[in-house]
């Protein structure tokens, strides 16, 4: 290695230290406590004296259909959130983006971003104020058009759009600033020049916001995949007031974990829990990242994680 | 060339092009006010409902215009104002030293991990990312801080769980690779050095994306509770949030109690009491990311130029 | 560069994970190592963590104040430690898990889980020490009743006396039971058969009363098993009280069950009920509201009806339907356990005796410092009200309200007028209930952890909608009893049956 480069990577080593030190104490000191989803952990005995029960804690995550149904709702919803999410924020990225010079903007966004601030508990409230079977503002609007009522929060149907909807609200102000802050570095020139040669909003957006914007779609996507087995527990708790008979497709698996340790309260299969959601997540993304370093072999940029 | 760092020696230099008020522009503006308008709604409904009359809710259940006003909330709450005032300030003081702390520190390690040259870059990028995933658990987590780092019941307790988010130093280190190296090249082949490079050309040009960083940390302070659960003790050091959530897990314990026959008489937190504690905890918040969104804009003016 | 990388990686991750086991393995022998240490100090400050409110201003004055009289009586002095009630559980548990020496606790079947922290070993054995240390405690309950607390043979926490048993019964609004002229009727129900009659008039009076109340009942929870005469261990699996042989079943399975399935189903569909559940909190809203004019199913207790509407402000009448049972989920309700890692188990085990025997110091703990917190209304009967004239006990500062988790509360002084002679009543519905022939066993459920979380998963999706009656029992009942059986169900059973048959033979002998 040249001798230039060696200096410049001290200097840059030196950079990460506060964080990486950071990280070092608070994450990695501790990490030994994933073990503790393979024994049956008692706190006193200690993590090594502990007896180790193999894969028992994990096995009221398979067991019943109940826990198969949750796996399989935390990944469609997820599915349906991260694809869905992706779309929305950027376009209301490039909303915000195409106006960014007016005064105005920097309303817009307070009033978007301010959902956020909200807790799930109190978002719960006025979800519940608009869908209520009997006082609800949406079924008021239905009677007065004449059509049926329906007692929301006993059809399951609509709750996958509802939640999706409900937690659009709630994230899209934050998640649209990441692309929002993308397109603003964007060389103007660039869009100046394409306006020359008479290229329409949407070609702008194609050939210029799009393909810049591309390594942070990219990172989102792999980070978002990590966490394919989470779900928010107080959206899918809270906003459907933990309604049994939407279970069949508002149960995720956070919710089904809460349910199932408050009775039996043990830290192992918590962790057990805990474990088999990263490890998936984990998994997932390692593959997908080696797939984009296929990709970004052939083109000229870093796009993977690591 | 213009020089970055400098250029706060050009004011009000920004996309005058864009200023042109075409009927695009029109519709793009009604479509982000009815996005603003969206997330607007909901909230107006918890502001009207803390100033409800607490009966009258319950009866009348939630509307934009309160059936009956009442300011018998906000009295109960400011009833102890030392308890709201300290929590403001303890919040507002984590909020503020936690996110300089934590941007400079995500700052200092993403740009390193963004550079190609970095031998350590792979190995560290994965090292941050596995933590997102893997931890030792809470038990561990809270050994560490109560038994090693000593700083239960101290503010500290309540500041350093937060500094370094993984997902914050993955999104930053994708846009600092996004900045052009052609700039970095030059200024080394002017002699500077590394951290001259970082401070002066860096970030300056990360500046949408380091107050977009700034504001998703600043946000976490603002809502987090949960360190506080774990290991604030003395009411004294209670944040906002906090407060909110004592108020709301305390009525459902008073639920639980009545299971085992004991009615208790303490007074229990009204429903309107519980929305005009959400009103004081987002209020504020949301003046602070006014108060944000001029450096946001402020970095654009810098975007422009390169 | 990649190649490399990735393979540096490995071995980084490698290093490090090797450093991190020594590194928690010495978090876990530090914890150990500090409990082995342990020495007994000459003058012992006793911790004592309770769940609360935080805002109690006096407390420091009351903690002073019942230093001093324990320095008097054990030689030792008391830190009071209050977790706000709705952090309680995680506090306490975190705190226990990570090995801190505090030395008493409050511990139940409901919150900070007993028989949890009986497992992860949190708790010190106290029969020997209650004997020896604590004879008035230990004198004032009786062998039945302290058979409770016992787990694999040992006792683990000092029970606050209280009430042990639940006699559900109904509530309804004295107003309304009035107007609606059911009053007579509502006075005489033996049972909740004859309970429809009453809701039907009840119905009546609200329809014709536009916009008053709401509901009939925002609840009608009527199927708790006690209500019926089970004793449920676990898992929603249950022995009938009058069965001295101890056969488990499945309470989704009994004819009681399904009966009151139905009755709660054909109220929702007369309107008694409202058409989608209420959360708890609604629950209690709505009744200070006053949108529902009865509750279904309250623990019907001697001075229950002034708590009630202390709380909520509407008189009420209520009816006990109940037989009272005494088990073991009841007799445990609320306790007191010194922590297994406390350098002074003898001092905390005399604070027990001391707490539970001493009216003063005990009462001092509940209500504060006499002259200063409260003062006489009428000694002779042990009221006292507000000191220096204030309008309420929250406004001098001191005002826990939560006798029963300090201890023995047929020891607490009154508060109110209406409340005087409910000890005694108490005292009186404890002594003659009918023990559960499970009182004093305990279920281990740990080798069949996997299928007690499995049902609880599911027992809570199918039972929930049937205690509301938003759903068909004909069909439901049947779906629920599937799930559980799909969950594991009958190993719970037979292990539960094995446990109990063992521990009647060994109590027989």
């Amino acid at each position: 290695m040249k001798f230039h480069l060696i200096g410049r990577n001290l200097v840059w080593f030196t950079m990460t230290l506060p964080a990486l030190i950071w990280i070092i104490v608070f994450k990695y000191l501790t990490l030994a406590g994933v073990w503790i989803a393979f024994i049956d952990y008692k706190v006193r005995t200690g993590l090594f004296a502990s007896q180790f029960v193999g894969l028992k804690n994990f096995e009221f995550l398979f067991s019943t259909d109940t826990a198969i149904r949750a796996t399989r709702n935390t990944i469609l919803l997820n599915a349906l959130f991260i694809s869905a999410g992706l779309v929305v924020s950027l376009s209301v990225a490039w909303l915000l983006f195409e106006i960014y010079a007016s005064r105005f903007t920097r309303y817009y966004q307070t009033l978007i971003l301010l959902p956020r601030f909200i807790s799930w508990v109190v978002v719960s409230y006025f979800v519940y104020a608009l869908l209520a079977a009997d006082t609800g503002v949406v079924n008021s609007v239905l009677k007065h058009l004449g059509i049926a009522p329906i007692s929301w929060y006993r059809t399951t149907q609509p709750w996958p759009f509802i939640l999706l909807a409900v937690s659009l609200w709630h994230g899209v102000g934050l998640s649209s600033l990441i692309y929002l802050s993308g397109m603003i570095a964007i060389d103007m020139q660039l869009y100046e020049a394409a306006r020359i040669d008479g290229a329409s909003r949407w070609q702008q957006f194609r050939y210029i916001t799009f393909p810049t914007l591309l390594p942070l779609v990219i990172i989102n996507m792999l980070l978002a995949l990590a966490y394919v087995l989470n779900a928010d527990f107080g959206l899918f708790f809270q906003v459907t007031r933990d309604q049994q008979l939407l279970y069949p497709v508002t149960d995720v698996l956070d919710t089904y974990i809460y349910r199932s340790l408050i009775v039996t309260k043990t830290i192992s299969m918590a962790g057990a829990a805990q474990f088999y959601q990263s490890f998936v997540g984990f998994i997932l993304v390692i593959v997908a990242n080696a797939v984009v370093r296929r990709i970004e072999r052939s083109r000229n940029e870093s796009l993977a994680l690591f | 060339m213009i020089e970055a760092g400098r250029s706060d020696a050009l004011p009000g230099v920004r996309m005058p092009s864009r200023r042109r008020f075409d009927a695009a522009t029109v519709v793009v503006h009604i479509a982000v006010a009815g996005l603003a308008l969206l997330c607007l709604f909901p909230l107006l409904l918890v502001v009207a409902s803390s100033f409800t009359d607490e009966i009258a809710l319950a009866r009348n259940g939630y509307s934009i215009i309160p059936s009956k006003f009442s300011v018998e909330a906000y009295l109960a709450i400011f009833n102890k104002p030392a308890v709201i005032l300290r929590a403001y300030a303890v919040t507002t003081g984590i909020t503020f030293v936690g996110t300089i702390l934590g941007v400079s520190m995500i700052a200092l390690l993403a740009y390193p991990l963004s550079r190609r040259d970095f031998i350590l870059r792979t190995p560290i990028s994965f090292m941050v990312f596995f933590t997102m995933l893997f931890n030792g658990g809470l038990v561990p987590y809270y050994i560490l801080m109560t038994q090693y780092l000593n700083v239960q019941n101290t503010i500290f307790a309540l500041l350093l769980p937060h500094l370094v988010g993984a997902y914050y130093v993955l999104i930053l280190r994708t846009y600092f690779s996004g900045l052009p190296d052609e700039l970095f090249e030059a200024a080394r082949v002017d002699g500077a050095g590394e951290w001259t490079i970082f401070w002066q050309i860096a970030v300056p040009l990360a500046r949408p994306a380091l107050a977009t960083i700034a504001l998703f940390i600043a946000l976490n302070y603002w809502n987090d509770w949960t360190t506080a659960l774990y290991f604030i003790r003395s009411p004294d050091l209670y944040p906002l949030q906090y407060l909110l959530y004592i108020i709301q897990s305390n009525a459902q314990a008073m639920a639980l109690q009545e299971q085992v026959g004991q009615i208790g008489t303490q007074k229990l937190p009204t429903e309107t009491a519980r929305m005009a504690m959400a009103v004081l905890a987002t209020g504020p918040a949301s003046v602070l990311f006014l108060f944000f969104q001029k450096y946001l804009v402020r970095g654009v003016t810098l975007g422009a130029f390169k | 560069m990649a190649r490399l990388g990735r393979r540096s990686l490995l071995r980084t991750a490698t290093q490090v994970g090797v450093g991190v086991l020594a590194g928690v393995q010495s978090l876990g022998t530090h914890a150990i190592a500090q409990a082995s240490s342990r020495t007994p100090a000459s003058s012992p400050v006793l911790t004592y963590i309770y769940a609360g409110s935080s805002d109690q201003k006096a407390l420091p004055d009351v903690e002073k104040a019942l230093s001093g009289l324990a320095m008097e009586r054990i030689s030792a002095s008391v830190k009071l430690v209050t977790f706000d009630w709705g952090t309680f559980d995680q506090k306490i548990s975190l705190a226990n898990a990570a090995g801190e020496k505090h030395d008493l606790y409050y511990t139940a079947p409901w919150i900070n889980n007993y028989y949890t922290n009986i497992r992860q070993e949190y708790l010190l054995k106290l029969e020997k020490l209650l004997a020896d240390l604590a004879p008035i405690l230990w004198g004032s309950m009786t062998p039945d009743t302290w058979d409770a607390a016992r787990v694999g043979g040992s006792i683990y926490g000092a029970i606050n006396q209280q009430i042990f048993v639940k006699p559900f019964g109904p509530y309804i609004r004295a107003d309304v039971a009035k107007d609606a002229g059911v009053e007579d009727a509502f006075r005489a129900l033996t049972s909740y058969d004859d309970i429809g009659p009453i809701m039907a008039e009840v119905k009546k009076y609200i329809d014709s009363k536009q916009g008053g109340f709401q509901y009939v009942t925002v609840a009608a929870n009527i199927n708790a098993t006690e209500t019926f005469g089970y004793d449920v261990v676990d898992s929603g699996l249950v022995v009938k009280s009058t069965d001295m042989a101890g056969k488990v079943g499945l309470y989704s399975d009994t004819l009681e069950y399904s009966r009151a399935a139905l009755t709660i189903r054909q109220w929702n569909e007369l309107g008694y009920t409202p058409s989608e559940p209420k959360t708890s909190s609604e629950q209690q809203d709505a009744w200070k509201a006053g949108l529902s004019t009865m509750m279904m199913s309250g623990v019907v207790k001697p001075g229950g009806d002034a708590e009630i509407k202390g709380r909520w402000g509407h008189e009420v009448i209520s009816v006990a339907i109940a037989e009272p049972l005494l088990t073991t989920a009841g007799s445990t309700a609320t306790m007191t356990g010194v922590n297994s890692l406390s350098a002074n188990p003898e001092a905390a085990v005399k604070f027990l005796e001391l707490l539970n025997s001493d009216v003063r110091f005990y009462n001092t703990l509940c209500k504060g410092i006499e002259g200063v917190h409260w003062e006489w209304d009428d000694k002779a009967s042990l009221l006292i009200r507000p000191a220096g004239g204030k309008a309420s006990y929250a406004d001098t500062g001191y005002n826990p309200n939560t006798d029963w988790q300090f201890g023995n509360v047929f020891n607490s002084y009154y508060t109110a007028r209406s409340q005087v002679g409910a000890w005694p009543a108490t005292a009186d519905l404890n002594r003659n209930a009918r023990p559960s022939p499970l009182l004093g066993f305990t279920f281990d459920g740990k080798s069949v952890d996997t299928e007690r979380a499995a049902c609880a998963a599911v027992a809570k999706e199918f039972g929930e909608p049937l205690t509301f009656g938003i759903v068909d029992p004909m069909t439901q009942i049947p779906a629920l009893n599937k799930a559980l059986q799909a969950a594991g169900i009958d190993r719970i059973r037979a292990e539960m049956q094995k446990q109990i048959d063992a521990w009647m033979a060994a109590k027989k002998r």
